[in-house]
């Protein structure tokens, strides 16, 4: 196996979405902050 | 669908069921049922079992709500103490109403990440009609200010039915002129003791226009606007002229849970499904009764065999089960004629390729929770990435507070993915230096 990313749908949910699907954000989880979290 | 983790990455714990406000939209299901969670709160002593549980299962992040958490503010800091104490970051959602300037301090020292309010209209006249509480705009105004005052992030939102679609853009700018940095606006989601919503719910086209109008705030204002809720991309429709609101996606069950004021364990907290009990359980075992949240049984027939799913999950289950009549049925925004044109859309997007910055450094904010697969990794209070068990290895093995040549990482990372190295710089895992 080669290092990287990893994704959390597994190999039954079919599509061709590649390795940066898993950057969705949850409902109303870490609003209004751009993920460094220098504002805060 | 979806693989099992080991734990959620989130918890939202409604820490009292109760609520100065009467909003007439209160996702609540419990708020005007009357049902045996309408009085709950938490104990000191059951705050401190579920926050032991949510440190010893390495829970990243938690979000501590209601009803409102000020209406139990022994708990409320005692659990901001113990998640400090244990690295769990946390954020809280209020009302803001019986906000001191003490407590506003007490969030700056305990770390909290952000507060989010409800603003649900430019004025108090409006605002206080929806939320069926006198002074209530005032005081939400006023909690804002002196959250601002001891330097706590404060974040708004807007909930939007047909009651103050009219009144997205004034309420726009009002918190603009607040100083706010962002503008959140989510459609009101129908709550679970209610049998019509129909006199809020808004319909496709309203939902369309109410994407339009904060779409196109956020452009002309250059303000950052965003959604708070999962909504279907074909219901969406322009998904890349919409992109910033195309990022969330229902994770309830699969990363995410909710814990109400009895303990009562559920996918989230719209929903009125409970799983077990975390006082009585452990939070393992409550998890992997949650199976048919991960496993797509709870997916529409029409979405399983959609080409779009993989990035869409098919929207809100609450929506669905309230207003469709089953939980496994289309959101009611779902548009399946519009499935072609949106995954033509997708299909024609672009990466935005960064240039690689000669020097990084692994990002001082990171954590990691070992996976079967290998890792879930935080960056600060959000989300990074999942690696898989020779990447986690890797980044294992980067010394931290170093300055690390790009050129030499790649050497390093010679038997990767492609673009392993400038994905972990997308995902702030690295930092430039």
């Amino acid at each position: 196996m080669k290092a990287g990313f990893e994704t959390i749908l597994d190999s039954s949910s079919g599509g061709d979405h590649g390795q940066f699907v898993d950057s969705w954000d949850d409902c109303y989880d870490c609003v209004d902050c751009d993920g460094d979290c220098d504002s805060n | 669908m979806y693989k099992t983790l080991n734990a959620p990455h989130v918890l939202q714990v409604e820490i009292s069921s109760l609520c100065p406000n009467r909003c007439q939209h209160c996702y609540n299901f419990w708020r005007k049922s009357g049902g045996t969670d309408s009085s709950a709160s938490l104990s000191l002593d059951q705050a401190t079992r579920i926050m032991d549980q949510i440190i010893a299962n390495q829970v990243f992040h938690i979000v501590l709500t209601g009803g409102e958490p000020l209406l139990n503010k022994s708990v409320l800091f005692h659990m901001l103490d113990m998640a400090s104490k244990g690295k769990v970051t946390t954020a809280v959602n209020s009302t803001l109403i019986s906000l001191t300037e003490d407590d506003a301090n007490r969030f700056k020292e305990l770390g909290v990440s952000v507060v989010l309010t409800s603003i649900l209209g430019p004025t108090a006249e409006s605002h206080n009609e929806i939320a069926q509480q006198k002074m209530a705009f005032e005081r939400t105004i006023e909690g804002i200010r002196i959250l601002q005052k001891a330097g706590v992030h404060v974040a708004v939102n807007m909930v939007v039915s047909k009651r103050n679609q009219h009144l997205i853009r004034e309420t726009a700018n009002m918190v603009k002129s607040l100083e706010l940095k962002g503008f959140n606006c989510t459609r009101a989601g129908c709550p679970g003791n209610c049998l019509d919503f129909s006199e809020f719910s808004l319909d496709l086209g309203e939902f369309r226009s109410y994407l339009e109008e904060l779409h196109s705030f956020g452009v002309e204002e250059n303000m950052k606007v965003d959604v708070l809720s999962a909504y279907p991309l074909c219901g969406i429709k322009e998904v890349n002229k919409y992109q910033g609101f195309t990022t969330r996606r229902c994770m309830a069950g699969v990363n995410t849970l909710a814990i109400s004021a009895s303990g009562e364990v559920r996918p989230c907290t719209h929903l009125d499904m409970s799983y077990g009990n975390l006082l009585t359980e452990n939070l393992q075992d409550v998890w992997k009764k949650m199976s048919e949240w991960r496993d797509g049984s709870l997916i529409p027939e029409t979405c399983k065999v959609c080409k779009v799913l993989p990035w869409c999950g098919g929207g809100c289950r609450m929506e669905a089960k309230m207003r469709k009549g089953a939980i496994s049925n289309p959101d009611p925004y779902a548009s399946p004629a519009d499935v072609d044109y949106v995954h033509t859309l997708i299909k024609s997007r672009k990466r935005v390729v960064t240039p690689t910055p000669s020097l990084v450094r692994l990002n001082p904010k990171i954590r990691w929770r070992k996976e079967s697969f290998g890792a879930a990794v935080f960056v600060g209070t959000r989300f990074a990435c999942y690696l898989n068990q020779e990447g986690f290895r890797l980044v294992q093995e980067l010394p931290s507070n170093t300055d690390l040549s790009t050129t030499d990482l790649a050497k390093k990372f010679s038997s990767v993915q492609e673009g392993f190295m400038s994905g972990l710089i997308e995902r702030k895992v690295l930092v430039k230096v």
